[in-house]
């Protein structure tokens, strides 16, 4: 719930007030009158008290100036009601003491007074004793309690009185509380909107010389600072755009010149048509992960060996594009001018190519890319092909088997096993074989149920399903099962699968 | 011997039954009040007389006001004024005034401890009534009772 400054203002005053109303109306006649109570009782028993004192000394003395001037001013005073004396008398009646108190003398004459009693409505009645040879006893006063009621009416109409008075400053105050801090809030609350909404020029006119002119000279100063602000704003605003101007023509330049990397990629790689050979199927699933790729597919005829290769270099995009170029440039290079068809052979040299190449061996300008590869060298015998792999193995699924050959553990220029030599093995194959060659692209894709990267062995899996289709339908599984596992998540690097049917 | 004592102790017992007794009132017993006024009435009856030291008349012949001096009653004479005028012992006499002052009804007389004070208070307060046992010195205040100086 929310309340307003001048709902606020108005509760605490009028709090205030009632309490202090209350105050007086309530617990301040309320204690009058319990002061009144006392006090009354008090006079009325030191009344007594004085006329017995007084009936003592006529009695014992025979000095009844006491006893007279006691009573003249009692029977002075307006409340007087009456005054008895009673006298005690104590009897020995067959063993058993009885006290007998009669009524001696009354005042005024002939006012029936019962010395049993102790209290009359309207009377305040108080006893003192008295002893004397002659005779004990009491005297009773009666005061009216009238003039108590009287003066208690009195104390309650003045205590409304001052009430009231009190509720009408209090709305009063609560009006000049409203007046002086309520309203400039609320005027300071409508200009703060328009400043706001972009009302610069506005100023607040407050002419007071307490926290409410502080807050409304700070706050013209805050509008003319913001003022300010705004031009230095409007300035940095035109000179982002001008930025960002700059950036989206160097953005689209650079932008149209990686189209045109793709496009060169995308001229180098073999059409799909042309890469069948002696295989009786084959299909290329490749997904870049930007415009152009860091995977790329190798395929040769050199002395009528089939050559193909799945090629992973390190990173992707345009470093990955480069790196693409410089191996496709370096396998022609080495299968091509220096005629070499043995897929050891090729790896090992193309390894020798290209850290002379990247320089691997100079610290200033070397940098450590390199890339892992399988390659396969398929006929002229139809029967076997030879397997090279640097860091990549390749699958072949037979006799409804999947089997795996790992290659060698090292990539091409890459740092680690540095001495291991890349060893080529021969596998023999019949018809109906299915070889998959492929990047890690796929199995490190995050997605799935629990954002978790895909596998090897779901892979594998995946293989042995599709391995009874057609290489084109095996490319259409793979890609359904790829866009599912990806879901909505972004594809984490580029995916090169090749599928081959012997 | 015990024939004597026998004869001898009633007389002692008489002897110191006499000894015993207050001396004072032995002496009251046979004193005679007088009534002295100071302006007031100097004849009256006893009748009157009662009236006035009881407080029921309270203005003298003249109008003026009365005033009563009596002697306190652990006084031998006091004690004879209230068995003589007022018929009361010493204890009643007081509740007797007690009640009429408490009530308001008369002045309280005036109680002193010697004839001598109670003598010079009558003789300096006008329409003041006292009785006393002796002589006074000016027989001008001393006033009758039924036609005589003593009662």
């Amino acid at each position: 719930m929310r309340i307003t400054l001048k709902a606020k203002i108005w509760l605490t005053v009028s709090s205030i007030t009632l309490l202090f109303a209350g105050f007086l109306f309530f617990y301040f006649p309320a204690k009058q009158q319990k002061t009144l109570q006392e006090s009354f009782e008090k006079e009325v028993y030191v009344t007594a008290k004085t006329v017995a004192l007084g009936v003592s000394i006529a009695l014992t003395e025979q000095n009844f100036k006491g006893v007279k001037t006691s009573m003249e001013y009692i029977k002075s005073d307006p409340r007087f009601v009456f005054a008895a004396l009673v006298q005690t008398d104590t009897l020995k009646i067959q063993n058993e003491i009885e006290v007998s108190q009669d009524v001696f003398a009354v005042e005024p004459f002939g006012y029936e007074y019962d010395p049993k009693t102790t209290s009359v409505e309207g009377i305040m009645i108080k006893r003192y004793p008295f002893y004397s040879p002659t005779m004990n006893g009491d005297i009773v006063v009666g005061f009216s309690e009238d003039s108590i009621h009287e003066k208690l009416a009195d104390v309650k109409m003045k205590g409304l009185s001052i009430a009231s008075g009190v509720f009408l400053f209090g709305i009063l105050v609560g009006f000049i509380l409203d007046r002086h801090i309520s309203k400039p809030l609320h005027h300071l609350q409508r200009v703060a909107t328009l400043v706001g909404k972009g009302n610069r020029e506005i100023q607040l006119t407050l002419k007071r010389k307490d926290e409410i002119g502080d807050l409304a000279d700070s706050f013209n100063k805050m509008t003319r600072e913001l003022k300010e602000a705004d031009l230095v704003i409007a300035d940095q605003t035109e000179s982002l755009i001008d930025t960002k101007n700059v950036l989206e023509e160097q953005h689209s330049l650079m932008h149209s010149s990686i189209i045109y990397a793709q496009k060169i990629q995308k001229a180098i790689l073999p059409n799909h048509g042309d890469i069948k050979g002696p295989f009786s199927d084959l299909e290329v699933f490749f997904e870049p992960r930007d415009i152009v790729s860091g995977d790329f597919y190798y395929v040769a005829e050199k002395d009528g060996k089939h050559i193909i290769a799945a090629v992973d270099c390190t990173g992707h995009g345009v470093p990955g594009g480069f790196m693409s170029m410089i191996g496709y440039s370096l396998l022609n290079q080495v299968i091509f001018d220096r005629g070499m068809t043995d897929a050891a052979d090729i790896l090992t040299q193309l390894d020798v190519e290209l850290k002379t190449g990247l320089h691997h061996d100079r610290e200033d300008v070397s940098i450590q890319d390199g890339m892992d590869m399988s390659l396969v060298v398929y006929g002229p015998s139809k029967k076997e092909i030879q397997f090279a792999g640097a860091n990549n193995p390749i699958l072949i699924m037979s006799d409804g088997e999947l089997k795996k050959f790992k290659g060698t553990k090292r990539g091409i220029a890459g740092s680690s096993y540095k001495d291991a030599p890349f060893l080529a093995e021969t596998i023999s194959v019949k018809e109906g074989d299915n070889i998959f060659m492929f990047s890690d692209g796929f199995q490190d894709q995050f997605g799935g149920p629990n954002e978790r990267k895909y596998m090897v062995k779901r892979m594998r899996d995946l293989f042995v399903k599709i391995s009874s289709e057609t290489c084109s339908r095996q490319k259409e599984l793979i890609s359904k099962e790829f866009e599912e596992w990806r879901g909505y998540g972004d594809q984490t690097d580029d995916i090169l699968i090749i599928t081959a049917k012997v | 011997m015990k024939n004597s004592i026998r004869w001898i102790f009633p007389f002692m017992v008489l002897f110191l039954m006499t000894g015993a007794m207050p001396r004072e009132e032995a002496i009251v017993a046979d004193e005679q009040l007088r009534v002295i006024t100071n302006g007031g009435d100097k004849v009256m009856t006893f009748k009157s007389l009662k009236k006035i030291m009881r407080g029921e008349k309270q203005r003298w012949s003249d109008g003026k006001k009365v005033t009563i001096a009596l002697l306190k009653t652990n006084t031998g004479v006091g004690e004879l004024t209230a068995k003589k005028v007022y018929g009361m012992s010493p204890g009643q006499l007081n509740k007797y005034w007690l009640g009429l002052v408490f009530q308001g009804r008369a002045e309280a007389p005036h109680f002193f401890i010697s004839e001598e004070l109670l003598i010079l208070y009558v003789n300096s307060t006008p329409g003041a009534i006292g009785i006393i046992s002796t002589d006074p010195d000016s027989s001008d205040n001393l006033a009758t009772v039924d036609g005589k100086k003593v009662f």
